[in-house]
């Protein structure tokens, strides 16, 4: 089911307020892409008008290059999962699944056959009977998944679907969910503000804000090179600093406020903003490092410890192996990974 | 207060509260069938067997001399509740999905009815309608005080589940508008229509003001065999009638509290 979808310039206005701008994207045919951004960032609103259930005030939609953007939900064959599970609560739960079918006009026996068979993909069948009330978060979202993914829908679309699970659940369930859709080869949109779920599920990742895309990309791209400092910062910790691009002796330099690096490759001359991850900063043993400085606070996290270090001039997030963990006070000289050093044009 | 003692203070006075709340009808319902001149009363200007404890003859007079009258309220009352349905469940439905400008004042207004005396409403009516005056305009009289239950029941239990939410994801499985109603708004709305039906039927059988000013000769409704009963009859006809009424009324009461106990459980399943 390699089915393509596109956004284009996709516009959507709430009132006053604008939800979504200028949303344009391929999404990847068979694999799962994440939109990923805070609440509010318009990544629901987006899903909604790919969905149908809202309508774009401009933009449109194709569907293997079909515009579907007038195409009511109901008639798009897409599956949708929700938030809230949204189970019918007056049908159990094979009858839940059969919705989509009988809507269809698919005969009896065959519905029920196949609403079994695609309980059994999410390993709830032994639950067929049961009331909706009767089972867990978790067997609701399964049923929830089976339902939507009964009638072999063209695209599936999934918003938040494990937030209002426990952390453990979500975990397990995410894992699942990964292998299930991979299996399928389906193209699905997964929304969520959690980025482990969208880093682990997703082919590709949509960051969102402020109703725009701030940057789409493979995870590790997204992770390593983000394109602004709301996506270094989003996604995991990041140190944010000023820096300039320089010229020295026919060598590119990057001035930091606590030294001078090797530019890395393709760098502009002229002033920026360079992000470093705290796991690419790293304790020199030997106090040979390329700064020095000072622990300020140091939090134990259990595989690792957040250290904050003073050093330069400015505070920096560092991650320290939990072997040798140094207390508040301590001396440390650090040295930064330059490869891994991400420059952003400044004024972003 | 040790728990052993609070326990019985407690049943005591619940067990008082209940006699008090029950005797007046067990004295109506025995009074209905225990043979009057047994008694000893003299007001009786009716009398059945003489000898026997138990006498049901009152219930044959009732149903003999007021039977079309039990007739009408009770077609009245259904007729009420076929109407309700039909007006309020799509009103409702309306100013829970759609709402428009001015429609959460169109709900408040809906209510309105209930807090108007029967009296100024009848009047209202009879100024209004007066050409019309008799089973129609009892019939008009009585949807005016029925509609506001079942419009509340209605638009409560809609807001309770998030029909919207349902319907989104039935649109999503593919469903038309006509299968969302038939499939999802309507079977979730079974139960208030149930309990909305009964409440409905209850005050339709049960109101006597406006039936009482708006109808025109005979039959009047049910609860007019009570007044007519209590002033013209002896005691054990217009108990008799009394318990006829109770018997109709009360089952509906009874199922009104079992349905809203299952409400409880499909509003809990569907958040």
């Amino acid at each position: 089911m390699n089915i393509l979808v596109e956004a284009d310039g996709l516009h959507k206005r709430y009132g006053k307020v604008v939800a979504v701008q200028n949303f344009s994207h391929r999404f990847a045919p068979g694999k799962i892409t994440a939109i990923l951004g805070p609440s509010g960032s318009g990544k629901s609103t987006t899903l909604a008008m790919i969905s149908g259930l809202a309508e774009p005030d401009r933009g449109c939609i194709r569907l293997d290059g079909t515009d579907i953007t007038r195409l009511p939900a109901e008639r798009r064959d897409f599956g949708l999962v929700f938030q809230n599970y949204s189970l019918f609560p007056h049908l159990n739960v094979l009858e839940n699944v059969e919705f989509g079918l009988r809507v269809r006009g698919v005969r009896k026996a065959e519905r029920r056959s196949r609403a079994f068979a695609s309980l059994e993909r999410v390993h709830i069948s032994h639950l067929a009977g049961r009331r909706i009330h009767q089972i867990s978060g978790g067997e609701q979202q399964r049923v929830a998944l089976a339902r939507a993914l009964v009638f072999n829908p063209r695209v599936l679309l999934l918003d938040e679907p494990l937030s209002a699970l426990d952390a453990k659940l979500r975990e397990i369930l995410r894992n699942e969910l990964g292998r299930l859709l991979r299996e399928l080869s389906i193209t699905a949109i997964y929304v969520t503000h959690d980025q482990v779920e969208a880093m682990s599920l997703a082919y590709e990742m949509i960051i969102m804000h402020g109703g725009r895309i701030e940057q789409s990309g493979t995870p590790l791209e997204v992770y390593t090179r983000p394109a602004t400092p709301f996506v270094a910062t989003f996604l995991g910790s990041a140190n944010l600093l000023e820096g300039e691009c320089l010229v020295v002796n026919g060598e590119t330099r990057l001035r930091l406020p606590f030294g001078e690096l090797p530019a890395p490759m393709g760098a502009q001359t002229g002033p920026c903003r360079v992000m470093v991850r705290p796991e690419d900063i790293v304790i020199a043993a030997d106090g040979d490092g390329q700064l020095h400085g000072e622990v300020t606070s140091s939090v134990f996290l259990g595989s690792q410890a957040r250290l904050t270090v003073s050093a330069g001039g400015c505070s920096l997030a560092v991650d320290a192996s939990n072997e040798a963990i140094p207390t508040p006070g301590a001396a440390v000289s650090l040295r930064v990974r330059e490869a891994k050093l991400c420059i952003m044009p400044k004024g972003e | 207060m040790p728990r052993k003692t609070g326990f019985i203070f407690c049943s005591t006075v619940t067990i008082i509260l209940m006699i008090m709340i029950l005797l007046p009808l067990v004295v109506v319902v025995l009074g209905s069938c225990i043979n009057a001149s047994l008694l000893g009363l003299s007001t009786d200007i009716w009398s059945g067997s003489r000898h026997e404890i138990f006498d049901f003859s009152a219930f044959g007079y009732i149903l003999e001399n007021y039977g079309d009258w039990a007739v009408f309220s009770l077609e009245l009352a259904l007729a009420c509740v076929v109407l309700c349905l039909l007006i309020a469940v799509p009103a409702g439905y309306t100013l829970v999905r759609h709402p428009f400008p001015g429609s959460g004042l169109i709900e408040e207004l809906a209510v309105l009815p209930l807090s108007i005396p029967g009296l100024t409403l009848s009047m209202g009516l009879l100024a209004a309608y007066g050409e019309i005056r008799g089973p129609l305009l009892v019939m008009a009289g009585h949807l005016l005080y029925t509609i506001p239950f079942m419009v509340k029941v209605v638009t409560s239990t809609l807001r309770s589940f998030d029909v919207g939410r349902l319907e989104a994801a039935a649109r999503s499985l593919g469903a038309s508008f006509w299968q969302r109603l038939f499939l999802v708004v309507l079977p979730s709305l079974r139960h208030a229509m149930m309990t909305g039906a009964l409440l409905v039927f209850a005050v339709s059988w049960g109101e006597f003001n406006v039936s009482f000013l708006l109808n025109r000769g005979q039959p009047q409704t049910f609860p007019a065999v009570l007044y007519d009963t209590y002033t013209n009859q002896s005691i054990q006809i217009s108990s008799a009638a009394t318990t006829i009424f109770l018997a109709i009324v009360i089952p509906a009461v009874v199922a009104i509290q079992w349905l809203g106990g299952r409400e409880s459980v499909d509003v809990e399943q569907g958040a």
